[in-house]
């Protein structure tokens, strides 16, 4: 430490001005337009740099509306009265994906042709909620918060009842509008 | 013994090129104060740790695929074909664990001590960062995992993350790489884990230990001896001087003793309880999962159970922000006065009550009582004392208390969910129209049973529950016919079960 | 010089047995023990159906599955199709098909299997409780004012109507009664429509011998609490059932929706 400190001063002198000679700007004439101009050609060339590395760096994967119609299979095939569990392929995904390509929903068939189909995740945190059909009450395992069969919030944590995915029926299929990861806040 | 002539004469010639060795000997030899003993070794050992995450880390990436579609297959691989492979991630996961939990007594320490006053402000906010960037280390790697906890931790964070106003579901994007939780994900945090956190965790690092170099190791805290700064440099020097030993060998040698005992300890702890996970397979489609972090973020895990609902949001957007901007504001709202523990009655309290929040939310976090057992109600049985000398309504209530997956928030007989009340002694508390209100409306978190439950099946459950008096009387009273005064005259119970 | 010796053994130790370390993970995934062995069977009713029918198949809430008389009578596939789909208006939930974590078909196959291989082995010369009578209800079967007479003389000690009518109401300490076989009744019309006429059959006909029920071989007791060694016959079987069922809709009147009656 003592050795360190006895160099110091003499390089504290060069260090709190290092050049005597420069002014503002990069000094006058020649020298001054070769410090304009590299300081320009950094400036356009870092920005241009920095397009592709920003875009990928904020959002690899996401497309404008990352939701599509994705069909769950024949309408009629969803029984009245009953809530099922039904995984579907994300619109979304990469050759990289493995098992996270997939999700699942629960269709709820209110009576024929009109249904509601819940998110898995728990509005919580996300985590999945399960379907327990003789007490008809989805139970989240994370942090114990309950729904009730129409997505109500029951009790727990939950500031709200179970996200619901759009739906229609084309062809007699039934599709919902899936792709993001259901949130608090809704499509980007 | 002499060092050979040629050897002395390349050190000196490699010396003056690049004055590594007096700058390395400056850092051996300097001097600190003779009463640094043992409470000074933890901040070495964290060190220590850290080079062994480096080293392990370094040779697990020769064998990890960071994509989501092969790390759980490369995970299986390491552990069952690579020779010592599975020791290589045991080491790197408790090498993570022993990092943390020693980082963490180094600050206490530094915090007790008030080590961080001036002129050490700036070594205590680097540490701070050097501690934030530890527990990301330690949250990324748990994502390398990449089994269901994995996937839905990273669920739970971006949940957080998304309620930011305004810019959480672009902050979302950000975090996972996409609109759900995909390969992109994984390559995200694998970036994370081994380049970008490293990398900063080293320079920090650096910057730390040359900090410590450049303001010296603080004497242990005497009372009476408070921290002026017009003065304290010149005396620290002063002292130092006097009494002073040199860092190596002097020091140093506890710092050996315990680092290298710390470190046959991880072995041993490696070697018997083995590597963590991987879990079941990262399939959003499995839902039959648990998900709860490593027992490092288990109180954060708790944390997010007990809020209230309400202000939820803002506690846990606030909350890291105001803890973080209060660790490293530290050094500046104190900067001056007494170290000794004994002189800070509010620090020491502080502290303690720091430490047993942490303590008492891990061990919630570890229990879970707030979380549903999800196969309580087909695995967990009636106690059989319970059973006998029960009436066959009274035995059908006992099932409807299964079917209706009553078990999985209550207790009886010990086992089933901890949620809600156990239920030995229910019949003591509540009487029979108590109970049938309680299970229809619900209330104090129920859910309401009301349009799910029949008539009959409320009074099976009310009779069974009615049975429950912690065994206060003898089971000759088959309650149902009995309990229920004047049942025959007027059914309350079907007209509660007909209204809304 | 014998510290170096040590370390290098140590080493070999680490390197060359890190195998038979205590750490060394279980295979993944785990291997899978067939449902039809005596371990998968019972591991799969541990997680399934513990809950109720109780820990080894006896003394649960439910009927017991340890009850090899039950298991030999009761054919395969009705106890699959039982399980898989439950049934509906009673407490037998389903456990396969379409059900959230159902148990797939061929593995509820071996299942049953193991279960009846395993409970189900009656031992030569042993009695069976239900004299071999037909475990099979059937609709409309039975007489129900011949069932009253036979539930009169055999049934009605342990299951009164109401507690103070029966034989063993302790009148010192109201409430309760002396004998611990008096558990009941089975004419509640709440029971009767949580519960399947099968349900009352089976009741009948195997009996519940963990919780000292006799099935239809006997013995009763008379109305005063004496035995009655005199057993059951089908037709009489079938005339109880049908005396029961006669009380499911008596009381109360009104008529209920969702309720859990067949």
């Amino acid at each position: 430490m003592s050795d360190h400190e006895a160099q110091t001063p003499a390089t504290e002198g060069d260090a709190a001005n290092p050049c005597e000679n420069c002014e503002a700007n990069g000094g006058k004439g020649r020298r001054g337009f070769l410090f304009a101009a590299g300081t320009t050609l950094l400036t356009v060339g870092g920005g241009l740099a920095a397009v592709p590395i920003v875009t990928v760096a904020i959002d690899p994967g996401e497309a404008p509306n990352p939701n599509r119609w994705i069909s769950l299979g024949k309408a009629s095939n969803f029984k009245p009265d009953q809530t099922v569990f039904v995984k579907f392929i994300m619109p979304w995904s990469s050759p990289t994906d493995g098992e996270t390509n997939q999700n699942a929903c629960y269709v709820r068939c209110v009576e024929p042709g009109k249904f509601q189909v819940f998110a898995i995740n728990c509005a919580h945190l996300g985590c999945p909620v399960e379907w327990f059909a003789q007490s008809r009450l989805f139970m989240c395992p994370c942090h114990g918060g309950v729904y009730y069969e129409d997505g109500s919030r029951a009790s727990g944590p939950p500031p709200r009842g179970l996200f619901e995915y759009e739906w229609r029926i084309t062809d007699g299929n039934l599709e919902v509008f899936a792709g993001r990861l259901p949130g608090l806040q809704e499509g980007p | 013994m002499r060092m050979p002539r040629f050897l002395s004469r390349s050190a000196a010639m490699i010396d003056d090129r690049t004055g590594l060795i007096t700058a390395t000997q400056g850092a051996m030899y300097h001097r600190v104060p003779r009463n640094a003993k043992w409470w000074y070794v933890f901040g070495s050992a964290t060190l220590m740790f850290f080079i062994i995450q480096l080293v392990t880390g370094v040779l697990l990436t020769t064998l990890y695929v960071p994509s989501a579609a092969e790390a759980y297959s490369s995970l299986v691989y390491i552990d069952e074909k690579v020779p010592g492979g599975w020791m290589l991630r045991a080491l790197h996961g408790w090498s993570s664990n022993a990092m943390c939990v020693m980082m963490l007594i180094h600050m206490t320490q530094v915090f007790l001590h008030g080590t961080y006053k001036y002129p050490r402000e700036l070594t205590w906010v680097a540490g701070t960062l050097l501690c934030l960037t530890t527990l990301a280390l330690a949250f990324t790697g748990q994502v390398m995992r990449w089994d269901s906890n994995a996937y839905w931790g990273l669920g739970i964070g971006a949940a957080i993350v998304d309620r930011a106003p305004f810019i959480g579901n672009w902050l979302r994007a950000i975090v996972l790489g996409g609109p759900d939780i995909s390969g992109a994900t994984l390559s995200r945090f694998f970036a994370l884990h081994v380049f970008i956190l490293p990398g900063a965790a080293i320079a920090l690092i650096g910057l730390h230990l040359m900090l410590v170099l450049k303001n010296g190791i603080s004497e242990m805290p005497k009372p009476g001896a408070p921290v002026e700064p017009e003065t304290y440099r010149e005396e620290y020097h002063a002292r130092i001087k006097k009494t002073g030993v040199p860092f190596f060998p002097d020091a140093a040698r506890r710092d050996m003793v315990f680092c290298g005992a710390m470190l046959i300890v991880l072995i041993g702890i490696a070697a018997w309880f083995g590597p963590f996970g991987p879990g079941p397979v990262p399939d959003p489609t499995i839902i039959e999962v648990s998900p709860k972090p490593d027992t490092l973020f288990l109180w954060i895990f708790a944390v997010l159970a007990l809020l209230p609902p309400n202000t939820e949001t803002f506690l846990l957007l606030a909350g890291p922000p105001v803890i973080i901007g209060f660790l490293a504001a530290l050094p500046f709202i104190s900067p001056t006065g007494e170290r000794a523990p004994s002189r800070r009655p509010l620090s020491v309290v502080i502290l303690v009550a720091i430490v047993t929040a942490l303590g008492v939310l891990t061990v919630l976090g570890e229990y879970e009582p707030w979380s549903p057992r999800m196969r309580a109600w087909t695995s967990d049985t009636t106690p059989v004392e319970y059973v006998k000398h029960r009436s066959p309504l009274e035995l059908q209530g006992a099932l409807q208390l299964q079917y209706a997956q009553c078990r999985n928030c209550h207790s009886i007989g010990g086992i089933g969910g901890k949620r809600g009340p156990a239920l030995d002694a229910v019949a003591t508390r509540l009487s029979w129209d108590q109970l049938v209100r309680q299970i229809q409306q619900g209330g104090g978190n129920m859910p309401a049973y009301g349009k799910n439950l029949s008539s009959a099946e409320v009074e099976a459950l009310v009779a069974f529950l009615s049975t429950l008096d912690d065994q206060a009387q003898p089971a000759l009273i088959p309650g149902a016919m009995e309990a229920q005064p004047a049942r025959d005259e007027s059914p309350t119970v079907a007209d509660a079960s007909a209204a809304p | 010089m014998r510290l170096g010796l040590i370390c290098l053994l140590g080493t070999t130790v680490l390197v060359g047995g890190c195998n038979d370390l205590p750490g060394k993970p279980p295979p993944n995934p785990a291997p899978v023990i067939p449902a039809n062995t005596s371990a998968g069977f019972e591991a799969i009713y541990a997680e399934r159906c513990a809950g109720c029918h109780g820990n080894n198949g006896v003394l649960g809430a439910a009927r017991p599955m340890r009850d090899a008389d039950y298991l030999q009578s009761i054919p395969r596939e009705t106890l699959f199709a039982v399980t898989r789909n439950g049934v509906p208006g009673t407490r037998m939930p389903q456990m396969g098909g379409d059900a959230v974590d159902p148990i797939p078909d061929d593995v509820l196959h071996k299942f049953i299997e193991g279960m009846v291989d395993t409970w189900g082995v009656l031992k030569p010369g042993e009695p069976r409780p239900s004299r071999g009578i037909a475990w099979k209800h059937v609709p409309g079967s039975g007489d129900a004012s011949r069932g009253a007479a036979i539930f009169e003389a055999k049934c009605v000690y342990c299951h009164p109507a109401q507690m103070k009518a029966s034989a063993a109401y302790d009148l010192d300490r109201p409430g309760t009664v002396t004998d611990p076989l008096v558990v009941g009744s089975v004419v509640d019309p709440f029971y009767l429509r949580l519960v399947s006429d099968q349900h009352l059959r089976s009741s009948v006909v195997y009996g519940r011998a963990d919780l000292g029920m006799p099935g239809a071989a006997g013995p009763f007791r008379s109305p005063d609490g004496k035995e009655v060694a005199e057993p059951l016959d089908a037709e009489a079987v079938a005339d109880l059932v049908a005396y029961m069922i006669s009380f499911r809709d008596e009381w109360p009147t009104r008529a209920e929706k969702k309720d859990g009656a067949p």
